[in-house]
């Protein structure tokens, strides 16, 4: 019998669903005037005291919206409700990350009105969350300066894709052994148009740096979509 | 104060449940798959279920008795493991048309273009710096792929 084997040409984008739907979700937030950025980081690294930190400044000039996306817990939103900002619980069940579809899906739990920024909070991971758009306008990575001077180098994908990196804890870095001239070179090496902030949450140095940078980008946004 | 409201919002594409009832109702398999989902490769699964949203769209468009070979380009400016997307295959290929197949990862190299003197290049570490310039404004023209590159069938 003759066989009917034979090759098919395909070259599909494997994420085209979730990109699709990112983009979706960017448009929603290109219509409301809401600047929406993607909060990465490790389990621990301080990307929700960073918030706990950052929004009872933010609040007092703009609106702001929270998505927490988390394994299993509410404990993340519940430190972010109170400080008196809207806030949803994303539980991905078990998964290592955001998609964009889950975050279509709590869109409409809040005012549009009244949203300047959209913080989104992903699951703590390094790896899986840098491959999936949400729709946000940019990434910011949070790092705790005790996880090792060598995490650029060795998550470099999530370093190549933000526009800002958050690097906490700075108050123990006289306890370690980092080396902050070649974490930040190899930050820079990897991607040279990255902003650095150092910051510890526990003591406050540094944030007002952070908060008037993020602030300025709300601005910035709003202006250039209005 | 405002009240935390909380979803479950489970990945549609590494969904067990959703896997289960499309592809099988073979338990051992609906286990199988929820130690994976739980232990690890999560990531790798969330892909192949893009993978087979193309499979399943390409042969809805053509006679298809069985696959035989899906290849990949993955990019090594993702991170997609190989190891880790053939044992989620296998898994994902039980009781399909796609069962014996047989799954090729090609990783894509990292190449980048520099924006001073237009280089083209390797970028051997993922610390952009042109050879030439020493600029370091470097535009990613490759290596950023996840495709489904070409399916084999009968």
């Amino acid at each position: 019998m003759e066989s009917n084997r034979r090759e098919i040409e395909v070259m599909a984008n494997l994420l085209s669903s979730n990109d699709i739907q990112a983009e979706v979700n960017r448009a929603h937030f290109r219509k409301n005037n809401c600047l929406a950025i993607n909060v990465l980081g490790s389990p621990g690294a301080g990307k929700t005291s960073l918030l706990e930190k950052t929004l009872p400044l933010l609040i007092v000039d703009m609106h702001v919206g929270v998505i927490e996306g988390d394994i299993f817990t509410s404990k993340d939103a519940d430190r972010i409700a109170a400080h008196e900002v809207p806030v949803i619980q994303i539980n991905t069940g078990g998964g290592c990350h955001l998609d964009s579809k889950m975050v279509s899906k709590v869109l409409p739990e809040f005012n549009w009105q009244a949203t300047d920024l959209m913080i989104i909070e992903n699951v703590g991971n390094l790896v899986c969350p840098a491959d999936f758009d949400l729709g946000e306008a940019f990434k910011v990575i949070v790092l705790s300066i005790v996880e090792g001077d060598d995490k650029p180098a060795k998550y470099p994908v999530i370093f190549r894709n933000a526009k800002a990196v958050v690097l906490n804890k700075m108050d123990l870095e006289a306890l370690t052994d980092v080396n902050m001239e070649n974490m930040k070179q190899d930050i820079l090496a990897i991607n040279p148009d990255i902003q650095i902030f150092e910051v510890s949450c526990r003591n406050g140095n540094g944030l007002q740096a952070w908060i008037s940078w993020l602030s300025q980008e709300v601005t910035t946004y709003q202006e250039n979509n209005g | 104060m405002f009240n935390t409201r909380v979803l479950t919002l489970v990945a549609e594409s590494c969904d067990a449940t959703a896997l289960f009832s499309r592809q099988s109702e073979n338990a051992e398999l609906y286990r199988f798959v929820q130690y994976l989902e739980t232990r690890y490769n999560v990531h790798e699964m969330s892909l192949m279920g893009g993978v087979f949203e193309v499979i399943e769209q390409t042969i809805s468009q053509h006679e298809v008795k069985r696959v035989l070979q899906v290849k990949l380009k993955v990019g090594e400016l993702t991170n997609a493991e190989p190891d880790a997307l053939q044992m989620v295959f296998e898994a994902f290929c039980k009781d399909t048309i796609c069962e014996g197949a047989e799954l090729i990862v090609e990783r894509v190299p990292v190449r980048g273009r520099c924006r001073t003197c237009q280089l083209e290049f390797t970028v051997p570490t993922m610390f952009f710096l042109c050879p030439n310039c020493q600029n370091t404004s470097i535009e990613v023209i490759q290596g950023e792929e996840l495709l489904l590159e070409s399916l084999e069938v009968e």
